[in-house]
């Protein structure tokens, strides 16, 4: 189809096979570039997610390299009390989340840092973020199966954490 | 429209991948497409222009052939296998 090169013995190809059947609705279908990579970076997905794994959280986002979300605090309640912790759904970003683990319309869920794990099933929350909730020092770990999809954090719900890198490399798009 | 400069296609089977210089990447293609393709090739044109030629191919009518590519249209036009003539 290079119009400044030498035409190919293939001309009118196409439509030569046209000549011999019905006209069916054209289609174009779009490849990831770099698919290559793509298809080994989901080998990489399907060894992380053979087993059932997790992680502690973290006091640092560069602690490890595991795919992970930041807590969010409130203050107490109660004069003396201790902090609230929650996971919000916002952030878990564009990533795919399945809905057999996080309910659509669930804003965000209290999470117990002692166990690493949501409270369940009383912290799960369809209410905005509490706007006096704010980022506080704690990461916790994601756990992903075969398909990219979130299906746990911390020790709650199943699958495998994912390291970033794996992550980044099956994430093609921007 | 016309199939722009540095196009390049290779036949797959009952597929064709197609390279686009103008966006830098390869589409698989079903032998309709890469026929409209081919049509603008020899003489760059609208998609009813294009229509026109392919049913003399084919034992349907421009008009409904027409329905049948307008998707498959934009879709050429996105991915940078077709461009306007003048560009």
């Amino acid at each position: 189809m290079d119009n400044q090169t030498p035409t190919p013995d293939d001309k009118f190809s196409a439509r030569r096979r046209l000549l011999r059947g019905s006209f069916s609705v054209p289609a174009v279908l779009t490849l990831a570039s770099g698919s290559a990579l793509a298809a080994k970076s989901a080998t990489c997905l399907a060894k992380a997610t053979n087993q059932s794994s997790t992680e502690e959280l973290t006091t640092s986002p560069t602690a490890d390299t595991f795919m992970r979300v930041q807590l969010m605090a409130r203050l107490p309640s109660n004069p003396g009390g201790n902090l609230r912790y929650l996971v919000t759904r916002a952030s878990f970003g564009l990533i795919p989340v399945s809905t057999s683990f996080w309910p659509t319309g669930t804003v965000w869920w209290r999470f117990n840092i002692n166990t690493n794990k949501l409270i369940d099933p009383n912290g799960q929350r369809t209410t905005p973020v509490p706007v006096d909730a704010q980022l506080v020092n704690y990461w916790v770990a994601l756990r992903f199966n075969s398909a990219g999809e979130i299906i746990g954090v911390g020790k709650s719900g199943a699958g495998s954490v994912v390291g970033q890198s794996c992550w980044n490399s099956i994430n093609l798009s921007p | 429209m016309r199939t722009p400069f540095g196009v390049r296609m290779t036949e797959l089977d009952d597929l064709w991948g197609a390279f686009s210089p103008l966006t830098g990447q390869t589409v698989l293609l079903n032998t309709e497409a890469v026929a409209i393709l081919e049509v603008l090739r020899e003489q760059p044109g609208d998609l009813a222009q294009v229509c026109q030629t392919l049913a003399m191919d084919t034992t349907l009518d421009a008009t409904e052939l027409m329905e049948r590519c307008a998707h498959a249209w934009q879709q050429l036009l996105d991915s940078g296998l077709v461009e306007p003539a003048q560009a």
